[in-house]
């Protein structure tokens, strides 16, 4: 018996504390769907959410060990984390997500004493706002405008920031600003803003979104606010830098937090369909209904597999985690709103009119809308991709090797502390993901426990060794934003292949064992929904696919757990105060 | 690693590679234009990082094409790194 295996146990699985302070969001605690439905119509975060994450001291989950936070592996950091995803995507959001995308530039960048500040007050219950965004340029932070004068003395910030969370609420910004005319790329810094009272700016404009209602998302005018010199993050001119470093961080974790959000759902859906009663039966009986639960949950296990193996890339293969977390926030959160978008189906006439206990479902779809567009955009992913794919593809071919750590997502040994000062910017210099569709290993593996598999396998092989040619050979004026649809297609085909290579990878790890993620039967739906992406055609699942996905789908929500590729035991009575 | 790369044969080859991204027609820039100007992003200072590795055997970071702006500054940098 191996040791994930021991992990795997049913009896044994690990209840993450927070599922224990939180309890069944089922039940009418405080921070149940009801309640978070009606605070969701009422465009606030639950405020009793927000006192247990306070009290659990959420924020030093941001902090580095080193500093006196919890973060060292972050994997373990993500587990401990979606509880409140499983809950309320806008309470994952507004409490604490776009703190750690300030904290994670400090953290790179930062001087000893900044790194000790930010800390503390992290540590302390503050907050910080990232103030990155312009409407006007998107995803295109070059042409940014919002820019600072330094005066000799101090940097004077004038200008506009939008669409930014907690704006209002946080004691502190992070803020991208220009403050050069030299190379674009070295026109900008960062400039932390700790607030104090009569600073010129006016923090008090919400803006109304769709989705993460209860987020207080708003904007930020600067007519001459001071900031001290030592308050600049980084060297100035690095923002570009230092932000193409963090965002990895965050690109990494975002769409590995929000699988929970999706495994949520999945469980809420088979409450559903077996409670509805239709055409003489419940809609758990329907063909239809169960392919759509099926389809729903094998795209929520394909973004697993391949937003695990990047977190776990972020410690293992810092160097090439700028392309790997680019195709993680681009592919990941796109399954995870197919997902929620047939899950919505499934729910039907219910997911409309909001029908109580279910309203979550239709909350979540739009929460989840947001994944794809907010902090890095799906195609704004591809173009970081795009322009590293010949040299990634040359590095590809020559990768022999796989790092079979980068799969074991049941891992019982924690990866040590994340090297912030490894992270690079580039194609990285091998492709230790990809790999996985090569190696002997995982070969073996295929031909032990699901032949039957293997030719699926080599078909999505020959599939990657035909893409990377064709990635290497991309002209140099179709790896940049005016690149053709081709173009883009070529890096979209590429995520595609990573992602089959972490299923195969991820599955590989645990073949052999009576886990999920070691069943023949989901490498095969994971690799044919892969498949139906890279060809336009989705096919209907099998029937014994469909069949083994929603009795596992069953199981988890009869047993209590979390139905992703690293269970966990979820929604427990609420632990007494 | 190749330690005697000098800084003109490392300025032909960038010349090449600008001339291979099209956006500028030969003899219309020299040495010195900064290479904003001849059509080459920070974006593409990613590619063209990857092709300095692999040509050269070293390893750059990308934002050497931002420190060092031109064709001449490049090379130079270049040059030194190899040197290293």
């Amino acid at each position: 018996m191996t040791l994930n295996q021991t992990v795997l146990e049913t009896d044994a699985l690990h209840t993450p504390e927070l599922e224990v302070l939180f309890g069944d969001p089922h039940g009418d605690g405080p921070f149940d769907y009801a309640a978070i439905v009606t605070d969701d119509d009422a465009r606030r975060l639950n405020g009793n959410a927000e006192e247990v994450l306070d009290t659990w001291g959420a924020a030093a989950e941001f902090v580095p060990a080193a500093l006196g936070g919890r973060w060292t592996d972050t994997a373990a950091m993500v587990e401990r984390l979606r509880p409140i995803l499983r809950r309320d995507p806008a309470v994952g959001l507004g409490y604490g997500l776009t703190t750690l995308m300030a904290a994670v530039n400090v953290w790179i960048a930062g001087n000893g004493e900044q790194q000790a500040d930010v800390a503390r007050r992290l540590l302390a219950g503050e907050k910080i706002a990232t103030a990155f965004h312009e409407l006007d340029h998107g995803n295109d932070l070059l042409h940014n405008e919002c820019s600072a004068e330094f005066d000799g003395d101090v940097w004077k910030l004038t200008g506009t920031k939008q669409v930014i969370n907690n704006i209002d609420r946080a004691e502190s910004a992070l803020i991208l600003a220009r403050t050069s005319d030299g190379v674009a790329a070295r026109r900008f810094s960062l400039l932390l803003w700790h607030k104090a009272p009569g600073d010129p700016a006016d923090t008090s404009r919400r803006t109304l979104t769709a989705g993460m209602r209860g987020c207080w998302i708003g904007e930020a005018r600067f007519d001459g606010v001071e900031i001290p010199a030592d308050r600049v993050i980084g060297g100035d001119g690095d923002a570009v830098e230092t932000a193409l470093k963090a965002f990895q961080i965050t690109r990494a974790i975002i769409p590995a937090l929000a699988v929970g959000s999706v495994e949520a759902a999945l469980h809420e859906s088979i409450l559903y369909a077996r409670d509805r009663k239709l055409y003489g039966g419940c809609v758990l009986d329907i063909p239809h209904a169960r392919s759509l639960y099926a389809d729903a949950l094998v795209d929520t296990l394909i973004a697993d597999a391949l937003s695990g193996t990047v977190v776990r890339a972020l410690h293992l293969a810092p160097r090439e985690s700028f392309v790997l977390t680019a195709v993680s926030k681009y592919l990941a959160p796109q399954l995870l709103t197919n997902a929620m978008q047939l899950l919505s189906v499934l729910a039907g006439s219910t997911f409309y009119a909001r029908m109580q206990p279910f309203s979550m479902i239709e909350k979540f779809v739009r929460d989840l809308t947001v994944v794809p567009i907010g902090h890095a955009g799906s195609t704004s992913c591809l173009m970081t991709i795009l322009p590293n794919l010949p040299t990634w593809a040359r590095r590809s071919e020559k990768t022999v090797d796989a790092d079979p750590r980068l799969f074991e997502l049941n891992a019982a040994e924690p990866l040590s502390a994340l090297d912030f000062g490894a992270l690079a910017l580039g194609a990285g210099s091998a492709d230790p993901v990809g790999a996985a569709l090569f190696d002997p290993r995982v070969r073996s593996a295929l031909e032990q426990h699901a032949l039957e598999v293997l030719p699926l396998v080599e078909e999505l092989t020959d599939g990657f060794a035909r893409e990377r040619a064709v990635a290497r050979a991309l002209a140099p004026d179709q790896l940049t934003a005016t690149a053709s649809a081709a173009s883009f297609d070529v890096a979209r085909r590429i995520s595609l292949y990573l992602a089959a290579a972490s299923v195969v990878g991820v599955w590989a790890a645990e073949a052999g064992n009576n886990a999920i993620a070691a069943d023949p039967l989901v490498l095969r739906a994971c690799l044919e929904r892969v498949r139906g992406r890279l060809t336009g055609r989705q096919r209907p699942l099998p029937r014994e696919i469909i069949d083994r996905l929603v009795a596992h789908g069953e199981a988890c929500v009869d047993g209590s757990r979390s139905v992703g590729l690293r269970p966990v035991a979820i929604y427990p009575a609420r632990a007494s105060a | 690693m190749p330690t005697d790369v000098l800084p003109t044969q490392v300025e032909e080859w960038l010349t090449g590679r600008v001339i291979a991204y099209g956006k500028v027609i030969p003899g219309s820039f020299t040495v010195d234009t900064p290479l904003s100007e001849l059509g080459l992003d920070s974006v593409y200072a990613l590619t063209l990082c990857g092709d300095i590795e692999d040509e050269f055997q070293l390893e750059v970071d990308p934002t050497i094409v931002w420190d060092y702006p031109t064709i001449r500054e490049l090379a130079g940098g270049i040059s030194q790194l190899a040197a290293e």
